[in-house]
């Protein structure tokens, strides 16, 4: 099994942070990044179109944004500040949808931060799942080559003819 | 009626998303991404869908 090449996770975390998808082009990692971002992006957009683009604040919504936004990073941050002075002037109908929406989004920053994680300490996880299948299979070729290799027991051997028939 | 196909549609796309992160994070190669993100959008739908299912069968036998 080849060694896994560690890096540090600390810059390319707090980029996953900062921007969902570049904690993974930091390592080199093109198509996870862009499936983060072009997941993270749209659904927290569409969160804050279906709650009329107020509902990113920590004076509005303290909880959601303290517990959930604040992992969207400078997603989250410039849509606070953009929307600093939003008002509610009325209900709309998915409002509460939207509210999640946002907040799925920062949260799922959080799964692509662990992954960034992981694969700077443990390496990719196809190449994980590689190198398990390489050592179950010379496991099992050294299982299937031991009897061979060990002189059989004496219990097991065959019975010495007596002299003389 | 139209309002129930709009949440419908919504929750599809909050599955998708889900699953485009979750199957990011389980492979690197682009075909490896892509298979993994269609096993867990529709291991998800699956999931809530069943979910619901289950609850309006137990709130059926509550009323019975």
């Amino acid at each position: 099994m080849e060694p896994v090449e560690r890096k540090s996770p600390v810059l390319p975390v707090l980029l996953a942070w900062l921007v969902p998808g570049a904690g993974h082009l930091s390592i080199g990692r093109l198509w996870p990044g862009v499936f983060t971002f072009a997941a993270i992006i749209p659904l927290f957009v569409l969160g804050m179109a279906l709650s009329g683009f107020e509902n990113v604040g920590w004076e509005r919504h303290p909880y959601w944004f303290w517990g959930a936004h604040v992992w969207g990073g400078l997603l989250t941050a410039g849509s606070a500040v953009l929307t600093l002075h939003a008002e509610v002037r009325e209900k709309l109908p998915d409002q509460s949808v939207g509210q999640l929406f946002t907040g799925v989004a920062c949260l799922l920053n959080v799964v692509a931060m662990a992954d960034v994680w992981s694969r700077c300490n443990r390496g990719d996880p196809e190449a994980r799942a590689a190198a398990r299948a390489t050592a179950a299979a010379a496991a099992e070729s050294a299982d299937a080559a031991r009897p061979a290799d060990v002189a059989p027991s004496p219990t097991t051997s065959p019975a010495p003819e007596a002299p003389g028939g | 009626m139209d309002r129930v196909w709009v949440r419908i549609a919504l929750f599809l796309v909050v599955c998708l998303a889900v699953g485009m992160v979750t199957g990011a994070s389980r492979a690197t190669t682009l075909r490896g991404i892509v298979r993994k993100t269609v096993e867990q959008f529709a291991s998800l739908v699956a999931l809530i869908v069943g979910l619901s299912i289950g609850l309006w069968l137990l709130s059926l036998v509550a009323q019975a």
